[in-house]
């Protein structure tokens, strides 16, 4: 039987960065994806001749750099876009600019407020402390209690000495960020509507909590999260890989090779082989078996056990934890190619922050209002939209004087309230995206070549993704750190001995690029080395 | 000291039932104590009121489950002629289309129950053992003051202790926890139950008093803290005379230590000297001087209001600066000629207290609603008819019925002068569906929408809670992280209401800590 040291299922950006990490550590791995591409939900695509972006992903964000040097992906041909990061349009014709020059943004701030403009400092600061106390959490596995009674409680009762010795207001600030609804911490610091609404939206993407549901400004920290997060005075800026993310997976796929690792496409994993409750292998749909070491799942949590393994293999109580893992989704996916650049009236003229992206939004009551329809699978009515046009920084992307767009329109509901989305209402969200677009960019529905909208049904029929939940799993605070995947868990380790999960599904999420990946590796890595 | 009329050693603001057991434990320290009430009674929001004459209901609270027994010993309520009409109180929940369900309370119980819902049993009983396991985690916490977080090594023994207690409580504690802090009650009953009767119930539980609903993060906490409550407190019990009797045994109190409690004196100002309180100045000029002074009204009301706020740091003020949470429950008295009849409910159960709870998704609706400004098709009620184990509420063979509404909008959609009626329509005609014929045995009501609390009871807001129960304002954080171990920057005033930890509730443990700071203030103790 063929044998590997390691397996990585699912050629996604995780799993081939776990894969690059152990074949860096001289492991042979092999990766195995059932699909004729790699890249998972970033997989490149072409919507029309010559038009490249990733089909369910939008296409921005960057690996943190600490895993890019790692893994020396530079000198696999990687660089990455920095872009100043984003404008949100508002249906009144207000817009408010996100600037990494501090200058530049308090004054942009100013148009809208002056008080707005002087908090901002005050906003950064107290962001950028969050973002510190928290990426070392997110650079290794969330202690799970289940790791051994005294180690488990040497490191609590360090962490609560840690806790201890913060300030009162210090640990005031945490208890605000992680329980507040998102509106009510804003309102703690700014007074223009439209710079609220400007921050909340950012907070609201790819969640599924509402302006006031409680412990959604938790997510108001994660932009500020990549090192450079606000490093000139400003708002984060937006990064971009050159060449969009099909140049990211193919730097990743070199460096695998490059150590002598295999991937191999269009072969699914059907089985994971188990004897005497530890993980020896896989089977492949064509029947075939291949040992290894150990099996890294890059598959969301509910496919990698509901789905791969015979339920009587599983401890006892899993499938049970396992299915209560929520996921759900909430967003739909909307790929264009225009035949020129559109334009925006409202806007400054050569505003840099468009290349970052742009957001359409209404004010947070209407964000509230979309939440709610969400809850009630009503198609969107009024629905947040991002927005990135990925060629304005990286004119390769598409053919020369031709343009790319690709939006995620936010709070849509898998299924309708009256069953389930039909074609008319897929048009018709197709064209209200349409109609949103055209009333800040005139015009724009005449410059359409091709336009494709990816409900979250489709998102799982296509990739298999629970639920079409590109989060990997709602990201409220009970699914995440020693909560992700599920209560106890806490990091890429599973119940079962050498089976691991590298998905975002694991620690810490979907909002390190690559980060479930490294730490996936890095367990592997140390497990191994503990028993050798 | 001088002891002429208006100088006493404890001034309190606020005759409401934790401002009385603070003047209370004060008083009977040897402490000369005035009790200051604006309002024409005492009892605050734990009152009795008079529907029409001869019918006594509870205004707001109907039953209390959070009241220690240290608190009725210390003070010697029984003495002062507490006593409870009922107690071990059942939960009966209400079922429109089949047999009513009790929460067990014991194994016979808990046989009956399983015949009704054999498929949930179990995991109501798992629920209820985890619930209290967690609950016996932080129950100790509220019944103490919290640590001074500005004392490092009293914060480190504080959490030491949490982390000892939980690493050796089995039940893989911390984890569970860790879970429960921030999740929703309908997310984890969703997980567990079945029965839409029960998860409603359960819900309702957990979030009534606030306008959450039952799917926002944070809620299943809520059962935890409520358990815990009920752990400090005896169990659901109701006092002989209607919940105002404990508010007239705590000021018998006072009283027989010779204590004043002075009705429709309202507080103008707080005086301070210095850094210090001096007293206090009434509406009409008058000053009284004493060198404590505790107010068991509302925290901002208290240091912005009463005090200003030039007396506080910025960032004090900022904590205390924000608009009041709006309350979202309603309170309905109704005064019945005859007993009420609820068909398929056993006698012993006429005086239970009576859920009407709608599926979980519609308790979600509600609270949607009623952040519009609307009240749901589908209200969530909780009701009591006192009167069938205290016969003194009202005539003979006659009856009171008192109700909770939950989900109830501070502002209602063009104005509660407009929907009030409807309102109490709707109220009436869904308690009417389970004891049909109630319209006809109605001779008065009273209804008490959030609006109308606010004005009677002077809970800003119409909050019965003074102030949400949130994860950022639990122990040292409650009211705000400046104010909270019931001191304020100037010395001699305590805060002892609702407002401080632990919260809500007829538990009485705000007066009483804040007695207990009073009595040692810093540095005082060793």
């Amino acid at each position: 039987m063929e044998r590997h040291d390691a397996i990585v299922i699912g050629a996604g950006l995780n799993g081939l960065v776990a894969a690059a990490y152990l074949a860096r550590a001289g492991l042979d791995v092999l990766v195995l994806d059932r699909a004729s591409a790699p890249g998972g939900i970033a997989m490149p695509y072409e919507i029309a001749p010559g038009f490249l972006l990733p089909r369910y992903a939008l296409g921005s964000g960057g690996l943190p750099p600490r895993i890019a040097a790692d893994l020396d992906l530079g000198r696999h041909g990687l660089r990455f876009i920095r872009a100043d990061g984003g404008v949100t349009c508002f249906a009144d014709g207000h817009y408010v600019a996100n600037y990494r020059d501090g200058v530049v943004h308090r004054r942009e701030l100013a148009r809208h407020s002056r008080r707005d403009a002087d908090a901002w400092t005050r906003y950064r600061r107290d962001m950028l402390r969050a973002a510190r106390g928290l990426a070392p959490l997110l650079a290794r596995p969330a202690t799970g209690p289940a790791r051994g009674l005294f180690a488990g409680l040497r490191a609590r009762l360090s962490l609560a000495d840690r806790l201890a010795e913060l300030a009162p207001s210090g640990m005031a600030d945490m208890l605000r960020l992680w329980t507040l609804p998102a509106a009510e911490f804003l309102d703690q610091y700014f007074e223009s509507p439209h710079v609220k609404a400007h921050l909340c939206a950012a907070a609201l993407m790819g969640g599924t909590l509402g302006p006031f549901s409680p412990m959604s400004a938790s997510r108001l920290v994660w932009p500020w999260l990549s090192e450079a997060g606000g490093a000139m005075g400003g708002a984060p800026d937006t990064l971009m890989p050159q060449g969009g993310t099909a140049a990211l997976v193919a730097a990743l796929m070199t460096a695998i090779r490059a150590e002598g690792s295999a991937i191999r496409l269009e072969a699914e994993v059907t089985d994971i082989l188990v004897k005497d409750r530890k993980v020896r292998g896989v089977e492949l749909a064509n029947g075939e078996a291949i040992a290894a070491d150990v099996v890294i799942s890059g598959l969301d949590v509910k496919r990698s056990f509901l789905s791969l393994f015979r339920w009587k293999d599983l401890p006892a109580g899993l499938v049970e934890r396992v299915g209560r893992v929520r996921m759900r989704g909430v967003a739909a996916k909307v790929n264009m190619a225009l035949d020129a650049l559109p334009e925006f009236p409202g806007l400054p003229e050569g505003c840099p922050s468009i290349g970052g992206g742009l957001r359409l939004a209404g004010t947070i009551p209407a964000m509230e209002r979309a939440f709610a329809d969400w809850r009630d699978r009503i198609p969107p009515r009024d629905p947040l939209i991002d927005v990135l046009i990925p060629s304005i920084a990286d004119p390769s992307l598409a053919p020369p004087g031709k343009h790319l767009l690709s939006a995620f329109v936010q709070f849509v509901p898998e299924e309708l309230h009256d069953g389930p989305w039909t074609d008319e209402s897929r048009d018709a969200l197709r064209d209200l995206v349409t109609a949103r677009l055209a009333s800040v960019s005139p015009g724009i529905e005449t410059r359409i070549l091709a336009c494709e909208v990816l409900l979250p049904g489709d998102i799982e029929n296509e990739i298999g993704l629970t639920g079409g939940d590109l989060a990997y799993g709602e990201t409220t605070l009970d699914q995440l750190f020693a909560n992700r995947p599920f209560p106890g868990a806490g990091g890429a380790a599973t119940p079962l001995r050498n089976f691991y999960l590298c998905s975002p599904s694991a620690h810490p999420g979907p909002f390190v690029m690559g980060g479930p990946g490294a730490n996936a590796a890095a367990e592997v890595l140390s497990t191994r080395k503990g028993r050798g | 000291m001088r002891r002429s009329g208006n100088t006493y050693d404890v001034i309190v603001i606020g005759a409401g039932h934790n401002g009385l057991v603070a003047a209370a434990r004060l008083a009977r320290s040897g402490r000369r104590v005035l009790v200051l009430e604006a309002s024409d009674s005492i009892g605050g929001a734990a009152a009795t009121s008079e529907i029409v004459p001869g019918y006594v209901g509870p205004a707001v609270a109907h039953l209390i489950e959070g009241f220690p027994k240290r608190i009725e010993r210390g003070l010697k309520l029984g003495r002062h002629g507490l006593r409870y009409a009922a107690r071990d109180v059942p939960t009966v929940i209400l079922n429109p289309e089949g047999e009513h369900l009790q929460l067990p309370r014991n194994r016979k119980e808990f046989a009956r129950f399983s015949k009704i819902l054999p498929r949930d049993a179990d995991a109501y009983r798992d629920r209820v053992a985890l619930l209290r396991s967690q609950a016996a985690l932080i129950e100790p916490m509220l019944g103490e003051l919290p640590p001074d977080m500005q004392d490092v090594a009293a914060m480190r023994r504080f959490l030491r202790r949490i982390v000892w207690r939980t690493a050796f409580s089995g039940r893989a504690m911390l984890e569970g926890l860790m879970q429960t802090l921030p999740e929703s009650i309908g997310d984890r009953l969703d997980g567990e139950f079945e029965s839409p009767l029960l998860k409603g119930a359960l819900a309702f539980d957990a979030t009534l008093g606030s306008a959450e609903g039952p799917y926002a993060p944070g809620t299943s906490f809520r059962a935890v803290w409520r358990e815990a409550l009920r752990m400090q407190g005896q169990g659901l019990r109701q006092f002989e005379g209607g919940t105002g009797a404990l508010c007239d045994a705590l000021a018998s109190v006072v009283n027989s230590q010779g204590g004043d409690i002075r009705l429709n004196t309202p507080v103008e100002r707080i005086l301070v000297e210095g850094e210090s309180v001096a007293g206090v100045e009434l509406a009409d000029g008058m000053a009284m001087h004493a060198p404590l002074v505790l107010s068991a009204i509302n925290p901002r009301a208290t240091l912005i209001g009463l005090m200003g706020a030039e007396k506080l740091e910025t960032q004090q003020a900022m904590e205390l600066c924000h608009a009041p949470r709006p309350g979202s429950t309603a309170k309905l008295n109704l005064a019945l000629e005859r007993a009420p009849v609820f068909p398929r409910l056993a006698a012993e159960h006429y005086g239970a207290r009576l859920l009407v709870v709608p599926a979980l998704q519609a308790l979600d609706d509600a609270a949607n609603a009623c952040r519009e400004g609307r009240f749901s098709c589908e209200p969530a009620l909780e009701i009591h008819v006192p009167s069938i184990a205290d016969r003194t509420l009202a005539p003979e063979g006659q009856h009171i019925l008192s109700v909770i509404v939950h989900y109830v909008p501070y502002e209602a959609e063009g104005g509660w002068t407009m929907k009030r009626e409807a309102f109490v329509q709707k109220i009436v005609r869904t308690i009417a569906a389970f004891a049909p014929g109630i319209e006809d045995a109605m001779i008065a009501g009273e209804i008490l929408t959030p609006p109308d609390i606010e004005r009677k009871y002077g809970l800003a807001a119409g909050d019965w809670h003074q102030g949400d129960l949130r994860l950022d304002r639990l122990l040292g954080f409650r009211p705000s992280p400046s104010f909270g171990r019931y001191r304020t920057p100037v010395a001699g005033l305590y805060l002892c209401g609702a407002g401080s930890h632990p919260g809500g509730g007829v538990t009485g443990l705000p007066g009483w800590l804040a007695a207990e700071a009073a009595m040692h203030p810093e540095g005082s103790r060793k």
